[in-house]
């Protein structure tokens, strides 16, 4: 064999052997790819047994209103857990329940204050919170609206 | 059929080295799993002493590293070992036979060579692993598309390794061992 076709021989032999390396290299991040893809898919499902996920509406009054939609929380928590987990929240809790003073920063005043209402599916409307955030229970699916109202 | 294997007093002492040094050094990588300087011994010996002594050394090192083996016993996959270590001693002793590589001239080409033994050692590892992977698979009982994909990360352990010893030592070790052997 002449030296021109031994090279290429050896051209071709090494190619084989870089085209083996590759397929391996395909199956192997593949199948890491694919065990990645059902863990994470697995441990979603496990997670969605024990979390609620609810929307929540925070409306600054001027203007601004943020939503924070498809929220997780651990299931069977309060609304005051929830809002605790969204934002930055200072509350103190009195003889009815926890008082929401301020929600990132912006605090109630004589004129202002933090007021939730939740959204009724069957009326299709807004309800204002009857009892004190850290009473009430969220569930799945729950709209929730944080307001900062004037008196 | 009569088979008759006449093997010289210096031919019988090579291949009982030879069985120890793959023994010891298969045990004493015995952590570095599928990184085994067995293959390239095995290899270098068909290639500077024919197929006969490579293929000896390759099933007698297996009879016993396969038998007394702390990662366990299975006698197909024993046989199946014994078969693919053979590869090595027979391509070896093919390549001796068509003047593939003198040994004498060490030193210049020495990276061709070593590019050519590499190239080899590859392409026998990845022959050896795909037979063993599906005995494996077979002994074992699960799906032969599992197998193959189960044995890549070993595969590329091996191949890779098997690649860069025989790069670096085939070329010597052959040079070694026809010295040793009054050849070279």
């Amino acid at each position: 064999m002449n030296l021109g076709k031994q090279f290429w021989m050896w051209m071709a032999a090494f190619f084989v052997c870089t085209t083996i390396t590759g397929f391996y290299a395909s199956i192997f991040y593949y199948t890491q790819a694919e065990s990645a893809k059902a863990n994470y898919e697995g441990l979603m499902r496990d997670l969605k047994d024990l979390t609620t996920i609810i929307d929540v509406k925070i409306d600054y009054g001027n203007g601004t209103i943020v939503w924070h939609n498809g929220t997780m929380i651990p299931t069977n928590s309060s609304l005051l857990t929830a809002t605790t987990r969204i934002v930055k929240v200072e509350y103190s809790i009195g003889d009815f329940g926890a008082f929401i003073l301020s929600i990132n920063g912006l605090k109630g005043d004589s004129n202002h204050f933090w007021s939730w209402s939740y959204f009724d599916r069957e009326k299709g409307d807004w309800v204002f919170g009857p009892v004190a955030c850290d009473k009430w229970m969220l569930h799945n699916g729950d709209i929730i609206s944080w307001t900062y109202v004037e008196f | 059929m009569n088979l008759h294997l006449q093997l010289s007093t210096r031919q019988v002492s090579i291949i009982v080295v030879m069985t120890a040094t793959c023994l010891s050094t298969n045990y004493l990588m015995l952590g570095l799993v599928n990184v085994k300087f067995m293959d390239l011994i095995i290899f270098t010996l068909g290639l500077s002493l024919g197929s006969i002594v490579g293929v000896v050394v390759g099933v007698l090192t297996w009879l016993i590293y396969g038998t007394l083996n702390p990662y366990g016993f299975s006698l197909p996959i024993l046989i199946a070992t014994c078969i693919g270590e053979s590869i090595y001693g027979l391509a070896g002793g093919v390549l001796k036979k068509s003047n593939f590589y003198d040994p004498s001239k060490l030193g210049s080409g020495y990276l061709t060579a070593g590019t050519k033994f590499a190239i080899l050692g590859f392409l026998l590892t990845f022959i050896y692993d795909q037979f063993t992977n599906v005995i494996s698979a077979l002994t074992v009982g699960i799906p032969l598309y599992m197998g193959l994909v189960m044995g890549v990360p070993f595969s590329i352990i091996h191949e890779a390794s098997n690649a860069t010893f025989f790069f670096v030592g085939a070329a010597p070790l052959t040079y070694l061992i026809k010295r040793f052997y009054g050849q070279a």
